[in-house]
Protein backbone atom coordinates (compact mmCIF):
# COMPACT_ATOMS: atom_id res chain seq x y z
CA UNK A 1 0.00 0.00 0.00
CA UNK A 2 3.04 2.29 0.51
CA UNK A 3 3.96 1.69 -3.18
CA UNK A 4 3.86 4.92 -5.30
CA UNK A 5 2.38 7.26 -3.44
CA UNK A 6 3.84 10.18 -5.22
CA UNK A 7 2.00 9.04 -8.54
CA UNK A 8 -1.65 10.03 -6.56
CA UNK A 9 -3.43 13.30 -6.03
CA UNK A 10 -4.65 14.75 -3.66
CA UNK A 11 -8.01 13.16 -3.99
CA UNK A 12 -7.05 9.74 -3.79
CA UNK A 13 -4.19 10.34 -0.53
CA UNK A 14 -7.08 11.99 1.13
CA UNK A 15 -8.73 8.96 0.69
CA UNK A 16 -6.08 6.75 1.73
CA UNK A 17 -5.49 9.12 4.82
CA UNK A 18 -9.49 8.73 6.25
CA UNK A 19 -9.74 5.28 5.16
CA UNK A 20 -7.09 5.02 7.86
CA UNK A 21 -5.06 2.75 5.13
CA UNK A 22 -2.28 4.88 5.55
CA UNK A 23 -1.62 7.38 8.20
CA UNK A 24 -0.38 10.91 7.72
CA UNK A 25 2.84 10.49 10.02
CA UNK A 26 3.57 7.60 6.99
CA UNK A 27 2.76 9.57 3.91
CA UNK A 28 4.88 12.46 4.90
CA UNK A 29 7.76 9.27 5.69
CA UNK A 30 7.28 8.36 2.31
CA UNK A 31 8.08 11.50 0.70
CA UNK A 32 11.08 11.75 2.84
CA UNK A 33 12.46 8.42 2.44
CA UNK A 34 12.41 9.48 -1.53
CA UNK A 35 13.58 12.87 -1.00
CA UNK A 36 16.79 11.33 1.19
CA UNK A 37 17.41 8.97 -1.87
CA UNK A 38 17.06 11.21 -4.79
CA UNK A 39 17.33 14.78 -3.98
CA UNK A 40 21.00 14.90 -3.84
CA UNK A 41 20.87 14.35 -7.37
CA UNK A 42 18.25 16.84 -8.26
CA UNK A 43 18.69 20.08 -5.40
CA UNK A 44 15.04 21.19 -5.80
CA UNK A 45 15.11 22.67 -2.07
CA UNK A 46 17.03 24.90 -0.13
CA UNK A 47 15.40 23.78 2.98
CA UNK A 48 13.69 21.38 4.51
CA UNK A 49 13.02 19.91 7.98
CA UNK A 50 11.51 16.29 8.66
CA UNK A 51 11.33 16.82 12.45
CA UNK A 52 8.66 19.73 11.91
CA UNK A 53 6.67 17.55 9.28
CA UNK A 54 6.41 14.76 11.19
CA UNK A 55 5.39 16.73 13.94
CA UNK A 56 2.60 18.25 11.92
CA UNK A 57 1.41 14.49 10.68
CA UNK A 58 1.15 14.19 13.93
CA UNK A 59 -1.60 16.61 14.49
CA UNK A 60 -3.29 15.83 11.47
CA UNK A 61 -3.44 11.98 12.24
CA UNK A 62 -5.78 13.61 15.48
CA UNK A 63 -7.54 15.47 12.72
CA UNK A 64 -8.31 12.99 10.77
CA UNK A 65 -8.92 10.24 13.59
CA UNK A 66 -11.52 12.80 15.20
CA UNK A 67 -13.00 13.30 11.73
CA UNK A 68 -12.49 17.00 12.15
CA UNK A 69 -10.21 16.88 8.78
CA UNK A 70 -10.82 17.80 5.10
CA UNK A 71 -9.17 16.80 1.77
CA UNK A 72 -5.63 18.46 2.39
CA UNK A 73 -5.28 17.40 5.84
CA UNK A 74 -2.22 15.41 6.23
CA UNK A 75 -1.01 16.22 2.52
CA UNK A 76 2.79 17.38 2.07
CA UNK A 77 3.84 20.46 0.16
CA UNK A 78 6.81 22.84 -0.80
CA UNK A 79 6.52 26.29 -1.49
CA UNK A 80 8.84 28.60 -3.84
CA UNK A 81 11.53 29.87 -1.11
CA UNK A 82 10.37 33.96 -2.49
CA UNK A 83 7.19 32.80 -0.67
CA UNK A 84 7.62 33.98 3.21
CA UNK A 85 7.04 31.51 5.95
CA UNK A 86 7.66 32.03 10.10
CA UNK A 87 9.20 28.32 10.25
CA UNK A 88 11.56 28.57 7.49
CA UNK A 89 14.06 30.47 6.13
CA UNK A 90 13.12 32.94 3.10
CA UNK A 91 15.92 33.21 1.05
CA UNK A 92 14.81 34.75 -2.58
CA UNK A 93 17.35 32.06 -4.12
CA UNK A 94 20.10 35.04 -3.15
CA UNK A 95 23.10 35.46 -0.71
CA UNK A 96 21.00 38.96 0.11
CA UNK A 97 18.62 37.39 2.12
CA UNK A 98 20.87 34.13 3.17
CA UNK A 99 19.69 33.77 6.75
CA UNK A 100 16.38 35.70 6.33
CA UNK A 101 13.58 34.70 8.89
CA UNK A 102 10.00 35.88 8.36
CA UNK A 103 7.94 37.28 11.11
CA UNK A 104 5.07 35.63 9.43
CA UNK A 105 3.48 33.47 6.89
CA UNK A 106 2.38 34.09 3.64
CA UNK A 107 -0.98 34.10 2.90
CA UNK A 108 -1.38 31.59 0.72
CA UNK A 109 0.86 29.40 3.50
CA UNK A 110 -1.32 30.37 6.22
CA UNK A 111 -3.98 29.41 4.19
CA UNK A 112 -2.97 25.69 2.98
CA UNK A 113 -1.81 25.54 6.59
CA UNK A 114 -5.22 26.16 8.19
CA UNK A 115 -6.81 23.65 5.88
CA UNK A 116 -4.11 21.00 7.38
CA UNK A 117 -2.04 20.74 4.81
CA UNK A 118 2.18 20.05 5.57
CA UNK A 119 4.86 22.38 4.35
CA UNK A 120 8.26 20.00 4.52
CA UNK A 121 10.30 22.94 2.62
CA UNK A 122 11.22 25.56 0.68
CA UNK A 123 12.10 25.38 -3.24
CA UNK A 124 14.79 26.85 -5.27
CA UNK A 125 14.34 29.08 -7.66
CA UNK A 126 16.67 31.51 -9.84
CA UNK A 127 17.24 34.73 -7.62
CA UNK A 128 14.34 36.91 -6.89
CA UNK A 129 12.19 34.70 -9.20
CA UNK A 130 14.99 36.42 -12.35
CA UNK A 131 15.36 33.61 -14.73
CA UNK A 132 14.06 30.67 -16.97
CA UNK A 133 16.57 28.26 -15.63
CA UNK A 134 17.15 27.93 -11.97
CA UNK A 135 20.84 28.43 -12.29
CA UNK A 136 20.56 31.38 -11.34
CA UNK A 137 20.01 30.48 -7.84
CA UNK A 138 22.99 30.96 -5.07
CA UNK A 139 22.46 28.24 -4.11
CA UNK A 140 23.11 26.21 -6.66
CA UNK A 141 21.43 24.72 -9.88
CA UNK A 142 18.06 22.50 -9.38
CA UNK A 143 18.29 19.20 -12.20
CA UNK A 144 15.38 18.22 -14.48
CA UNK A 145 14.48 14.54 -12.99
CA UNK A 146 14.34 13.52 -16.60
CA UNK A 147 17.66 14.69 -17.53
CA UNK A 148 19.97 15.43 -14.82
CA UNK A 149 22.38 17.10 -17.75
CA UNK A 150 19.72 19.24 -18.14
CA UNK A 151 17.62 22.35 -16.11
CA UNK A 152 14.01 22.33 -14.83
CA UNK A 153 13.26 25.62 -15.95
CA UNK A 154 12.32 28.36 -14.26
CA UNK A 155 12.56 30.49 -12.16
CA UNK A 156 10.29 28.27 -9.85
CA UNK A 157 12.94 25.14 -10.99
CA UNK A 158 12.94 23.47 -7.27
CA UNK A 159 8.69 23.35 -6.56
CA UNK A 160 8.28 22.07 -10.43
CA UNK A 161 11.47 19.72 -10.02
CA UNK A 162 9.91 18.11 -6.51
CA UNK A 163 6.43 17.48 -7.86
CA UNK A 164 7.50 15.81 -10.74
CA UNK A 165 10.54 14.07 -8.73
CA UNK A 166 8.20 12.91 -6.60
CA UNK A 167 9.12 14.79 -3.42
CA UNK A 168 5.85 16.29 -2.77
CA UNK A 169 2.36 15.96 -3.26
CA UNK A 170 2.10 19.40 -4.69
CA UNK A 171 4.19 22.87 -4.58
CA UNK A 172 3.50 26.64 -5.39
CA UNK A 173 5.42 29.22 -7.33
CA UNK A 174 5.43 32.10 -8.71
CA UNK A 175 4.60 33.17 -12.34
CA UNK A 176 5.89 36.82 -13.66
CA UNK A 177 6.38 35.67 -16.86
CA UNK A 178 5.95 31.77 -17.30
CA UNK A 179 8.27 31.10 -14.20
CA UNK A 180 5.30 28.53 -13.38
CA UNK A 181 4.03 27.47 -16.57
CA UNK A 182 7.89 27.01 -18.19
CA UNK A 183 9.17 24.55 -15.53
CA UNK A 184 5.53 22.74 -15.47
CA UNK A 185 6.37 22.03 -19.38
CA UNK A 186 10.07 20.83 -19.20
CA UNK A 187 9.37 18.87 -16.14
CA UNK A 188 6.63 17.39 -17.48
CA UNK A 189 3.48 18.43 -14.41
CA UNK A 190 0.97 20.77 -14.10
CA UNK A 191 1.37 24.54 -13.50
CA UNK A 192 -0.91 27.12 -13.23
CA UNK A 193 -0.57 30.99 -13.45
CA UNK A 194 -4.44 32.28 -12.11
CA UNK A 195 -5.44 35.48 -12.90
CA UNK A 196 -3.86 38.29 -11.80
CA UNK A 197 -5.42 39.43 -8.30
CA UNK A 198 -7.02 35.83 -8.07
CA UNK A 199 -4.02 35.08 -5.51
CA UNK A 200 -2.98 37.32 -2.77
CA UNK A 201 0.85 38.19 -3.48
CA UNK A 202 1.06 39.16 0.83
CA UNK A 203 4.31 37.39 1.63
CA UNK A 204 5.85 36.97 -2.10
CA UNK A 205 9.05 38.91 -2.08
CA UNK A 206 8.19 41.42 -5.04
CA UNK A 207 9.93 41.02 -8.39
CA UNK A 208 7.31 42.25 -10.94
CA UNK A 209 4.12 43.38 -8.84
CA UNK A 210 1.70 44.35 -11.75
CA UNK A 211 2.82 40.96 -13.29
CA UNK A 212 3.57 38.23 -10.05
CA UNK A 213 1.04 35.85 -9.39
CA UNK A 214 0.64 32.57 -6.99
CA UNK A 215 0.38 29.34 -8.53
CA UNK A 216 0.39 25.61 -8.19
CA UNK A 217 2.32 22.67 -9.22
CA UNK A 218 0.48 19.81 -8.98
CA UNK A 219 0.20 16.27 -11.06
CA UNK A 220 -3.02 16.95 -12.46
CA UNK A 221 -5.60 19.73 -12.94
CA UNK A 222 -8.27 18.07 -10.32
CA UNK A 223 -5.08 19.18 -8.30
CA UNK A 224 -4.79 22.74 -9.14
CA UNK A 225 -8.47 23.04 -8.51
CA UNK A 226 -8.35 22.20 -5.23
CA UNK A 227 -5.28 23.63 -4.06
CA UNK A 228 -6.71 27.41 -6.08
CA UNK A 229 -10.01 26.79 -4.27
CA UNK A 230 -7.56 27.40 -1.02
CA UNK A 231 -5.36 29.96 -2.16
CA UNK A 232 -7.20 32.07 -3.95
CA UNK A 233 -9.77 35.10 -2.11
CA UNK A 234 -9.60 38.69 -2.01
CA UNK A 235 -6.85 39.66 0.99
CA UNK A 236 -6.65 42.61 2.88
CA UNK A 237 -3.34 42.74 3.41
CA UNK A 238 -3.10 42.70 -0.69
CA UNK A 239 -5.09 46.03 -2.18
CA UNK A 240 -4.44 44.00 -6.03
CA UNK A 241 -6.38 40.61 -4.74
CA UNK A 242 -9.80 40.29 -5.77
CA UNK A 243 -10.83 36.62 -5.60
CA UNK A 244 -11.97 34.19 -7.93
CA UNK A 245 -15.36 32.49 -8.33
CA UNK A 246 -14.73 29.10 -8.71
CA UNK A 247 -17.74 28.60 -10.88
CA UNK A 248 -18.85 24.68 -10.36
CA UNK A 249 -18.52 23.30 -14.13
CA UNK A 250 -21.47 20.44 -13.49
CA UNK A 251 -21.61 18.43 -16.17
CA UNK A 252 -17.70 18.11 -17.81
CA UNK A 253 -18.27 15.20 -20.33
CA UNK A 254 -18.95 17.33 -23.33
CA UNK A 255 -17.02 20.46 -22.30
CA UNK A 256 -14.77 19.59 -25.65
CA UNK A 257 -17.55 19.42 -27.54
CA UNK A 258 -18.10 22.67 -29.81
CA UNK A 259 -15.13 24.31 -27.81
CA UNK A 260 -14.20 27.15 -29.78
CA UNK A 261 -10.01 26.88 -29.38
CA UNK A 262 -7.89 29.36 -31.17
CA UNK A 263 -4.05 28.63 -32.41
CA UNK A 264 -2.39 32.08 -32.32
CA UNK A 265 -0.32 31.44 -35.56
CA UNK A 266 2.51 33.66 -34.08
CA UNK A 267 3.31 31.40 -31.55
CA UNK A 268 3.99 28.41 -34.12
CA UNK A 269 7.01 30.32 -35.76
CA UNK A 270 10.70 29.82 -36.99
CA UNK A 271 11.53 29.85 -33.18
CA UNK A 272 9.40 26.98 -32.02
CA UNK A 273 11.03 23.77 -32.15
CA UNK A 274 9.74 21.19 -34.80
CA UNK A 275 9.67 18.58 -32.72
CA UNK A 276 7.70 20.86 -29.88
CA UNK A 277 5.36 21.81 -32.76
CA UNK A 278 4.73 18.52 -33.86
CA UNK A 279 3.68 17.33 -30.51
CA UNK A 280 1.36 20.55 -29.32
CA UNK A 281 -0.34 19.94 -33.09
CA UNK A 282 -0.99 16.47 -31.80
CA UNK A 283 -2.19 17.97 -28.96
CA UNK A 284 -4.60 19.79 -30.76
CA UNK A 285 -5.37 16.96 -33.01
CA UNK A 286 -6.91 14.94 -29.93
CA UNK A 287 -8.74 18.39 -29.07
CA UNK A 288 -10.48 18.04 -32.40
CA UNK A 289 -11.11 14.57 -32.61
CA UNK A 290 -12.93 15.17 -29.13
CA UNK A 291 -15.42 17.73 -31.02
CA UNK A 292 -13.01 20.92 -30.47
CA UNK A 293 -13.37 23.66 -33.39
CA UNK A 294 -10.19 24.39 -34.13
CA UNK A 295 -9.42 27.90 -35.99
CA UNK A 296 -6.13 29.43 -36.79
CA UNK A 297 -6.49 33.17 -34.92
CA UNK A 298 -3.67 36.16 -35.25
CA UNK A 299 -2.80 38.09 -32.30
CA UNK A 300 -0.03 40.56 -34.16
CA UNK A 301 1.49 42.12 -31.54
CA UNK A 302 2.45 39.27 -29.80
CA UNK A 303 5.76 39.85 -31.27
CA UNK A 304 6.87 43.08 -29.23
CA UNK A 305 5.38 41.15 -26.06
CA UNK A 306 8.86 40.30 -24.80
CA UNK A 307 10.19 43.97 -25.00
CA UNK A 308 7.30 45.00 -23.35
CA UNK A 309 8.40 42.86 -20.36
CA UNK A 310 11.88 43.41 -20.41
CA UNK A 311 11.53 46.32 -20.01
CA UNK A 312 8.10 46.78 -17.40
CA UNK A 313 9.81 43.89 -14.91
CA UNK A 314 12.70 45.20 -14.79
CA UNK A 315 11.50 48.60 -14.16
CA UNK A 316 9.54 47.07 -11.17
CA UNK A 317 12.21 45.36 -9.95
CA UNK A 318 14.51 48.09 -9.96
CA UNK A 319 12.29 50.12 -7.93
CA UNK A 320 11.23 46.77 -5.74
CA UNK A 321 14.58 45.64 -5.00
CA UNK A 322 16.18 48.88 -3.86
CA UNK A 323 14.88 48.06 0.15
CA UNK A 324 17.71 45.45 0.28
CA UNK A 325 20.40 47.72 1.82
CA UNK A 326 22.27 45.79 4.37
CA UNK A 327 20.51 48.08 7.08
CA UNK A 328 17.67 46.86 8.27
CA UNK A 329 17.62 42.96 7.25
CA UNK A 330 20.02 40.09 5.22
CA UNK A 331 23.64 40.68 3.82
CA UNK A 332 25.42 43.25 5.16
CA UNK A 333 28.98 44.38 4.86
CA UNK A 334 31.00 45.62 7.72
CA UNK A 335 33.81 47.26 6.31
CA UNK A 336 32.62 50.46 5.33
CA UNK A 337 33.01 53.81 6.71
CA UNK A 338 29.85 55.50 6.06
CA UNK A 339 26.16 54.05 5.30
CA UNK A 340 26.57 54.56 1.82
CA UNK A 341 29.20 52.24 1.49
CA UNK A 342 27.41 49.68 3.72
CA UNK A 343 24.52 49.94 1.26
CA UNK A 344 26.99 49.96 -2.04
CA UNK A 345 28.45 46.82 -0.95
CA UNK A 346 25.65 45.11 0.44
CA UNK A 347 23.94 45.09 -2.64
CA UNK A 348 27.18 44.64 -4.84
CA UNK A 349 28.52 42.03 -2.90
CA UNK A 350 24.71 40.25 -2.13
CA UNK A 351 23.14 40.52 -5.68
CA UNK A 352 24.03 38.14 -8.19
CA UNK A 353 24.70 39.56 -11.99
CA UNK A 354 21.68 38.47 -13.49
CA UNK A 355 19.54 40.74 -11.00
CA UNK A 356 22.08 43.78 -11.17
CA UNK A 357 21.56 43.46 -14.85
CA UNK A 358 17.42 43.49 -14.33
CA UNK A 359 18.14 46.20 -12.24
CA UNK A 360 20.74 48.42 -14.37
CA UNK A 361 18.26 47.86 -17.35
CA UNK A 362 14.68 48.30 -15.05
CA UNK A 363 16.57 51.84 -13.94
CA UNK A 364 18.05 52.70 -17.70
CA UNK A 365 13.93 52.48 -18.78
CA UNK A 366 12.73 54.35 -16.18
CA UNK A 367 15.40 57.07 -15.63
CA UNK A 368 15.08 60.89 -17.22
CA UNK A 369 15.64 61.20 -20.86
CA UNK A 370 14.74 57.52 -21.46
CA UNK A 371 11.44 57.13 -19.39
CA UNK A 372 9.51 58.03 -22.88
CA UNK A 373 11.15 55.83 -24.67
CA UNK A 374 11.42 53.03 -23.08
CA UNK A 375 9.48 52.37 -19.79
CA UNK A 376 6.43 54.81 -21.21
CA UNK A 377 5.94 53.28 -24.95
CA UNK A 378 5.58 49.65 -23.18
CA UNK A 379 2.98 50.66 -20.85
CA UNK A 380 1.23 51.63 -23.69
CA UNK A 381 2.54 48.67 -25.94
CA UNK A 382 0.81 46.26 -22.49
CA UNK A 383 -2.38 48.19 -23.72
CA UNK A 384 -2.23 46.89 -27.06
CA UNK A 385 -1.53 43.32 -26.04
CA UNK A 386 -3.72 43.13 -23.34
CA UNK A 387 -6.62 44.71 -25.44
CA UNK A 388 -6.00 42.17 -28.71
CA UNK A 389 -6.10 39.22 -26.18
CA UNK A 390 -9.19 40.24 -24.35
CA UNK A 391 -10.73 40.60 -27.80
CA UNK A 392 -9.87 37.29 -29.23
CA UNK A 393 -11.66 35.93 -26.36
CA UNK A 394 -15.17 37.10 -27.90
CA UNK A 395 -14.08 34.93 -30.91
CA UNK A 396 -12.61 31.55 -29.21
CA UNK A 397 -13.32 30.56 -25.49
CA UNK A 398 -9.31 28.89 -25.23
CA UNK A 399 -6.06 29.62 -26.98
CA UNK A 400 -3.57 26.88 -27.24
CA UNK A 401 -0.20 27.32 -27.59
CA UNK A 402 3.76 25.46 -26.59
CA UNK A 403 4.19 26.48 -23.26
CA UNK A 404 8.02 26.37 -24.44
CA UNK A 405 9.78 27.08 -27.57
CA UNK A 406 12.09 23.76 -26.54
CA UNK A 407 12.07 20.69 -23.75
CA UNK A 408 14.58 20.89 -21.21
CA UNK A 409 17.84 22.23 -22.65
CA UNK A 410 21.43 21.78 -21.01
CA UNK A 411 22.80 23.11 -17.96
CA UNK A 412 25.08 26.06 -18.95
CA UNK A 413 23.64 26.18 -22.81
CA UNK A 414 21.73 29.83 -22.51
CA UNK A 415 23.54 31.15 -19.14
CA UNK A 416 26.33 34.06 -21.14
CA UNK A 417 23.69 35.35 -23.50
CA UNK A 418 20.86 37.02 -21.92
CA UNK A 419 18.62 37.27 -24.94
CA UNK A 420 18.78 33.45 -25.50
CA UNK A 421 17.57 32.77 -22.06
CA UNK A 422 15.23 35.07 -22.26
CA UNK A 423 13.51 33.59 -25.47
CA UNK A 424 12.13 31.07 -23.30
CA UNK A 425 9.56 32.92 -21.98
CA UNK A 426 7.99 34.16 -25.70
CA UNK A 427 5.38 31.91 -25.28
CA UNK A 428 3.99 32.40 -21.56
CA UNK A 429 4.61 36.38 -21.22
CA UNK A 430 1.29 37.75 -22.65
CA UNK A 431 -0.75 36.18 -20.55
CA UNK A 432 1.16 38.00 -17.79
CA UNK A 433 1.07 41.37 -19.57
CA UNK A 434 -2.76 40.70 -20.10
CA UNK A 435 -3.13 39.56 -16.46
CA UNK A 436 -4.99 36.18 -17.75
CA UNK A 437 -5.13 33.08 -16.51
CA UNK A 438 -2.73 30.20 -18.40
CA UNK A 439 -2.18 26.41 -17.60
CA UNK A 440 0.60 24.02 -18.98
CA UNK A 441 -0.25 20.57 -19.18
CA UNK A 442 2.08 17.59 -19.88
CA UNK A 443 0.62 16.81 -23.29
CA UNK A 444 3.69 14.27 -24.75
CA UNK A 445 7.32 13.71 -25.07
CA UNK A 446 10.07 14.38 -27.67
CA UNK A 447 13.25 12.62 -27.08
CA UNK A 448 12.34 11.38 -23.64
CA UNK A 449 11.75 14.74 -22.43
CA UNK A 450 8.40 16.21 -21.64
CA UNK A 451 6.56 18.83 -23.91
CA UNK A 452 3.62 20.94 -22.72
CA UNK A 453 1.12 22.76 -24.28
CA UNK A 454 -0.34 26.19 -22.66
CA UNK A 455 -4.12 26.51 -22.56
CA UNK A 456 -4.86 29.95 -22.06
CA UNK A 457 -8.28 31.32 -20.88
CA UNK A 458 -9.93 35.13 -20.39
CA UNK A 459 -9.41 37.25 -17.62
CA UNK A 460 -11.53 35.31 -14.80
CA UNK A 461 -12.21 32.47 -16.48
CA UNK A 462 -9.59 30.19 -14.27
CA UNK A 463 -12.61 27.63 -13.50
CA UNK A 464 -13.36 26.78 -16.87
CA UNK A 465 -10.22 26.74 -17.55
CA UNK A 466 -9.05 24.21 -15.13
CA UNK A 467 -12.68 21.84 -16.10
CA UNK A 468 -11.17 21.45 -19.53
CA UNK A 469 -7.69 20.88 -18.39
CA UNK A 470 -9.18 18.53 -15.92
CA UNK A 471 -11.51 16.51 -18.82
CA UNK A 472 -8.35 16.33 -20.98
CA UNK A 473 -6.40 14.41 -18.17
CA UNK A 474 -9.43 11.97 -18.13
CA UNK A 475 -9.38 11.02 -21.63
CA UNK A 476 -5.01 10.99 -21.47
CA UNK A 477 -2.29 9.98 -19.89
CA UNK A 478 0.21 12.03 -20.93
CA UNK A 479 0.15 13.61 -16.96
CA UNK A 480 0.77 9.89 -15.52
CA UNK A 481 4.39 9.60 -16.83
CA UNK A 482 7.36 10.37 -14.37
CA UNK A 483 11.01 10.23 -14.67
CA UNK A 484 12.94 7.37 -14.05
CA UNK A 485 15.21 8.24 -11.32
CA UNK A 486 17.98 5.56 -9.98
CA UNK B 1 19.68 53.35 -30.27
CA UNK B 2 22.32 54.65 -28.01
CA UNK B 3 24.93 52.48 -27.03
CA UNK B 4 25.04 51.92 -23.41
CA UNK B 5 28.51 52.86 -22.79
CA UNK B 6 30.83 51.84 -20.00
CA UNK B 7 30.14 55.61 -18.03
CA UNK B 8 26.77 55.57 -18.60
CA UNK B 9 26.81 52.34 -16.83
CA UNK B 10 28.86 53.52 -14.13
CA UNK B 11 26.63 56.76 -13.71
CA UNK B 12 23.65 53.54 -12.96
CA UNK B 13 25.34 51.73 -11.23
CA UNK B 14 25.56 54.98 -8.85
CA UNK B 15 21.49 55.28 -9.40
CA UNK B 16 21.19 52.19 -7.74
CA UNK B 17 23.98 51.61 -5.31
CA UNK B 18 25.51 48.94 -7.11
CA UNK B 19 29.68 48.72 -7.31
CA UNK B 20 30.17 47.28 -10.16
CA UNK B 21 33.99 45.53 -10.91
CA UNK B 22 35.46 46.08 -13.91
CA UNK B 23 34.03 42.81 -15.33
CA UNK B 24 30.96 43.21 -14.62
CA UNK B 25 30.81 46.95 -15.82
CA UNK B 26 32.16 46.03 -19.70
CA UNK B 27 29.44 42.80 -19.45
CA UNK B 28 26.63 45.00 -18.64
CA UNK B 29 28.03 47.46 -21.10
CA UNK B 30 27.43 44.87 -23.55
CA UNK B 31 24.46 42.96 -22.79
CA UNK B 32 22.49 46.08 -21.68
CA UNK B 33 22.63 46.92 -25.47
CA UNK B 34 22.31 43.84 -27.31
CA UNK B 35 19.22 43.97 -25.19
CA UNK B 36 17.81 47.51 -25.90
CA UNK B 37 18.39 47.12 -29.12
CA UNK B 38 16.24 44.14 -29.68
CA UNK B 39 13.27 46.11 -27.98
CA UNK B 40 13.81 48.86 -30.95
CA UNK B 41 11.09 47.42 -32.72
CA UNK B 42 8.76 49.14 -30.63
CA UNK B 43 9.02 52.41 -32.10
CA UNK B 44 7.24 50.84 -35.00
CA UNK B 45 3.92 50.57 -33.42
CA UNK B 46 1.24 53.33 -33.19
CA UNK B 47 0.06 53.99 -29.63
CA UNK B 48 -1.33 57.10 -29.90
CA UNK B 49 -4.50 55.20 -28.89
CA UNK B 50 -3.18 54.08 -26.22
CA UNK B 51 -2.57 55.41 -22.34
CA UNK B 52 -0.12 54.07 -20.91
CA UNK B 53 -1.67 54.46 -17.31
CA UNK B 54 -4.59 52.44 -18.70
CA UNK B 55 -6.11 50.30 -16.81
CA UNK B 56 -8.57 47.35 -17.98
CA UNK B 57 -9.87 46.62 -14.78
CA UNK B 58 -10.99 50.47 -14.28
CA UNK B 59 -10.54 50.12 -10.51
CA UNK B 60 -10.48 52.97 -8.08
CA UNK B 61 -7.78 52.28 -5.25
CA UNK B 62 -8.62 49.85 -2.51
CA UNK B 63 -9.07 52.31 0.51
CA UNK B 64 -9.99 51.15 4.31
CA UNK B 65 -10.91 52.54 7.46
CA UNK B 66 -7.54 53.42 10.00
CA UNK B 67 -7.29 50.15 12.35
CA UNK B 68 -5.88 50.38 15.53
CA UNK B 69 -3.94 47.19 16.42
CA UNK B 70 -0.99 45.99 17.78
CA UNK B 71 1.71 45.50 15.25
CA UNK B 72 4.75 42.70 16.22
CA UNK B 73 7.07 43.09 19.03
CA UNK B 74 10.13 44.78 18.79
CA UNK B 75 12.40 41.74 18.79
CA UNK B 76 11.11 40.43 16.13
CA UNK B 77 11.34 43.29 13.81
CA UNK B 78 14.83 43.44 14.40
CA UNK B 79 15.92 40.18 14.91
CA UNK B 80 17.15 40.27 11.06
CA UNK B 81 18.65 43.28 11.71
CA UNK B 82 22.84 43.02 11.03
CA UNK B 83 23.20 45.92 13.61
CA UNK B 84 21.02 45.94 16.67
CA UNK B 85 20.87 46.26 20.45
CA UNK B 86 17.03 45.06 20.68
CA UNK B 87 15.88 48.02 20.77
CA UNK B 88 17.74 50.59 18.06
CA UNK B 89 18.76 49.98 14.84
CA UNK B 90 22.45 50.86 14.18
CA UNK B 91 23.92 52.47 11.10
CA UNK B 92 26.84 54.55 10.11
CA UNK B 93 26.78 58.17 9.45
CA UNK B 94 25.11 59.15 6.61
CA UNK B 95 26.76 62.70 5.91
CA UNK B 96 30.85 63.25 6.41
CA UNK B 97 33.21 63.87 9.10
CA UNK B 98 32.66 67.62 8.61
Amino acid sequence: MLDNLHNKGIKDLSQLLSDKTISSVELVTYFFDRIDKYESQIHSFISMDKDYAIDKAIQADKLIHSKESNILTGIPYMVKDNISTKHFETTAGSKILDGFSSNYDATVVKNLNEHGAILIGKGNLDEFAMGSSTENSAFGATKNPWDLSRVPGGSSGGPAAAVSAGFSVFSLGSDTGGSIRQPASLCGVTGLKPSYGAVSRYGLIAFGSSLDQIGPFTRNAEDSKLILDVISGKDEYDSTSRGLSLEIIDDETNILKGLKVGLPKEYFSEYLDGKVKDSVMDFVSFLSDQGAVIEEVSLPHTDYALSVYYILAPSEASSNLSRYDGVKYGYSENEVDNMWERIEKSRSNGFGLEVKRRIMLGTYSLSSGYYDEYYGKAEQARQIIKSELNDIFTKVDILVTPTSPSTAFKLGEKLNDPMEMYANDIMTIPANIAGIPAISIPSSQVNGLPVGSQLVGPYMGDAKLLAIANHIQQLTDWHLSNPKLS
Amino acid sequence: MKNIDENLIGKLSGLVKLNLNDQEIKKLSVDLTDILSSFSKLNSIKLDDFNEFDDSLKENNQTREDQFESSWDKENILKNAPNHNGDELFIEHVLGEE
